[in-house]
């Protein structure tokens, strides 16, 4: 009787594990999905000499729905930020936000894994 | 000789009215307009050691376009027994050309000043409306800053002191000693050349032979910037004149700059 107990508790025990490994195992996977739909931008902003002045861009930016993670290079000329992949800004939307902020976007790169940043700023 | 009292008061704090917006000259007019939807504030205090008056100054602007910028100013002044409101100024400014590169921004800018006499009579009121209107062109780097400025101003006097027409210059040079990052403290040195050539005063349509004259002064200061809020200070020393004009009198500022 006691031994059929004890096999009982072992059983409920392990299924009450497996549940947690694939609870957890689920949870993962969303996460790496969510982080699969990211997309990285990076403009490259000419006409931005100083930082104060480089403000423009990030309250342009943070009208940007879900953008996070901003981040200005100002000694390269750069600036980033990071949008879910379905709400990422077209080209043209993102040269009319630099114009507004009284630059000029030379170029803007879209990508799924995060730029590597050489300054220290 | 009360009239030509209050013309000096009104000189002295003429010579000193033009707040600069960010990274521009503080004594000279500047190219530089507010991004679109951009909103200043800035609350700045000015003494004139000739006048012996302190000017507070409160001002705000806004970017209608990444090119046009509106600007009001609303000074107070206390002059040691009387304090009041100054002289309300209008400004607009509207890039008429502008050339980027990585790190670089050429501008050319034009400038108008609606000053209207708001000013109480005991703190140098002049009756007069004065109207400016310049050019003024700038390049800035991540290292070196260069500004000049050429400006007109036309006074409208309702009094019979008519105070003689202005025609103002400068030319600024400016250094970033440490090229620091985005979220890092800010520090620009400049130095101005200000110079002002005035015509004669006429006091009941008598145009006044001892008034007139170029003045020239030299005005070193600093922007200390941390993200979107700017310290500005400078101080100007008249080094030369000519003809019948005081030399331009020391004074010093300083200021606040909140860009929200």
């Amino acid at each position: 009787m006691q031994t059929r107990n004890v096999k009982k508790q072992i059983i409920i025990r392990l299924l009450l594990l497996c549940a947690f490994v694939f609870i957890q195992a689920g949870a993962k996977a969303d996460s790496v999905t969510q982080e699969e739909n990211k997309t990285y931008i990076r403009i490259w902003v000419d006409g931005m000499a100083c930082p104060f002045c480089a403000y423009g861009l990030e309250k342009k930016v943070k009208k940007i729905k879900e953008a996070t993670d901003f981040y200005v290079g100002i000694n390269e000329g750069f600036i980033m930020f990071v949008v879910p992949t379905d709400k990422q800004p077209s080209k043209e939307a993102l040269e009319k936000m630099v114009k507004e902020a009284g630059f000029m976007a030379r170029k803007i790169e879209y990508a799924e894994e995060p730029f590597k940043i050489k300054e220290g700023g | 000789m009360k009239k030509l009292a209050h013309f000096i008061i009104a000189f002295m704090l003429w010579q000193s009215a033009n707040v600069g917006y960010a990274h521009e000259p503080i004594y000279g007019l500047g190219p530089e307009t507010l991004p679109k939807y951009m909103n200043a504030l800035e609350f700045g205090t000015r003494f004139s050691a000739r006048a012996g008056t302190f000017q507070y100054e409160f001002g705000y602007g806004l970017g209608i376009t990444q090119n046009w910028t509106v600007r009001l100013d609303a000074p107070a002044i206390n002059n040691g027994s009387t304090y009041g409101l100054g002289d309300l100024r209008l400004r607009t400014k509207y890039v008429l050309w502008r050339k980027t590169a990585p790190g670089v921004l050429k501008r050319l800018t034009a400038i108008a000043v609606l000053r209207l006499p708001t000013t109480n009579e005991n703190l140098g009121f002049n009756g007069a409306t004065a109207m400016t209107l310049g050019i003024a062109n700038g390049y800035e780097s991540r290292r070196w800053y260069y500004f000049s400025d050429i400006g007109y101003t036309y006074f409208k006097s309702a009094t019979d002191t008519q105070t003689a027409s202005r025609f103002r210059y400068n030319l600024v040079g400016g250094i970033r000693p440490i090229k620091t990052g985005y979220l890092k403290p800010d520090l620009v040195l400049l130095i101005e050349l200000n110079g002002e050539l005035s015509g004669k005063m006429r006091i009941d349509g008598n145009k006044q032979q001892k008034t007139g004259g170029n003045t020239l002064a030299v005005a070193p200061g600093f922007l200390l910037s941390y993200r979107n809020l700017m310290l500005k200070a400078g101080a100007q020393f008249g080094i030369a004149k000519t003809k019948n004009v005081n030399k331009i009198a020391t004074n010093g500022l300083i200021s606040l700059e909140y860009h929200f």
